[in-house]
């Protein structure tokens, strides 16, 4: 408005008919029908998403990441990391790059793309380890790449690293109330 | 008496893996991942290896079985058996899958069968002996025991 200030307009009609499919499916899939805010949302432990189309990758990383009290969300493919971003969005991603339907690449760049997923650090963990598939990836505006098989020290570092970096710059970019 | 008998023969089993090249250190970092909060995390994982990895060669058998072979497809079926069986350490079954990735790379449809026979063949052993050392397992928890780490650098 001419006044700084800002109004929302919402087309209700697509919200609700939004809303209800989503209900469907969370009932089809045995959740509750009502889903946690994902804005507002207060997590008592950083949420990490791991991408990879290994369900062993997803189980062996997840393990890792909960014992180091992580929470964890895993997606199979960049799609159905897209469908779950819905849903959530992680404090951090770790995404592989061979991945059918949508592999890391598209994945990142898409959500570079998005105002709402663009600030959600990546971390590429990867097999792929020549040095034009890590340029790709930091062009894209990856924050970190790993190769596959990594060390769990290593990984939990970058991670603990990449989230302080990501906090402190969300910190430079709140107004000084002061 | 019976638990240590136990205990031995399962470090000893296990030792022979790791020395024969079945398994590779990635093996004890899922061991290393089982505490009373996951006791089974190790059987889970292995036999979500076991799942996958028979679907995947199924679709290589089937995939290299067609009258124009879709390389590209192949490649990424290998790529995800080279993945998830160095997520678990199952080293021969990775090597295994390097080769063959090779072989796809050059379009090779006789070196691809070749390495086919050989990734099942890997595959096949590993389970087998994955299958052992958990049966050996479960009799030392029948027995009332602990399961032992291997410490690979003693």
């Amino acid at each position: 408005m001419g006044d700084g200030s800002v109004l929302v307009i919402l087309d209700l009609a697509p919200l609700v008919r939004h809303g209800v499919v989503r209900r469907e499916q969370r009932l089809a899939e045995g959740l509750n029908a009502v889903e946690l805010p994902t804005i507002e949302e207060q997590r008592a432990r950083p949420l990490v998403m791991v991408v990879d189309d290994s369900i062993t990758m997803r189980k062996v990383t997840g393990r890792v990441l909960e014992r180091h009290e992580y929470e964890v969300a895993t997606a199979k493919d960049g799609v159905d990391a897209l469908e779950k971003l819905h849903e959530r969005v992680p404090d951090l991603m770790l995404l592989d790059i061979e991945m059918p339907r949508m592999d890391g690449y598209e994945l990142a760049a898409h959500m570079k793309g998005d105002p709402r997923l663009r600030d959600v650090p990546i971390i590429m963990i990867t097999s792929r380890t020549g040095e034009k598939h890590r340029q790709r990836a930091f062009d894209l505006g990856v924050d970190r790449y790993l190769g596959k098989p990594y060390q769990e020290s290593e990984l939990l570092a970058q991670i603990g690293e990449v989230l302080e970096q990501h906090a402190e710059a969300q910190r430079a970019r709140e107004p000084d109330h002061g | 008496m019976e638990v240590e008998q136990l205990q031995r023969s399962f470090l000893e089993y296990i030792a022979a893996l790791f020395r024969e090249g079945f398994l590779d250190g990635q093996f004890s970092q899922l061991q290393l991942l089982q505490d009373e909060s996951n006791p089974d995390f190790v059987v889970e994982v292995v036999s979500l290896f076991f799942e996958d990895s028979e679907r995947l060669l199924n679709d290589l058998t089937k995939a290299l079985d067609q009258q124009n072979v879709d390389f590209k497809r192949i490649d990424a079926h290998v790529h995800q058996l080279k993945g998830s069986s160095s997520s678990i350490g199952a080293h021969r079954v990775k090597n295994a899958c390097i080769t063959f990735r090779n072989f796809c790379d050059e379009r090779n449809v006789e070196a691809c069968l070749r390495c086919l026979q050989e990734v099942k063949q890997e595959y096949l052993l590993a389970k087998t002996k994955l299958e052992a050392l958990f049966r050996l397992e479960q009799q030392i928890v029948a027995a009332g025991g602990a399961i032992p780490i291997l410490d690979e650098f003693s």
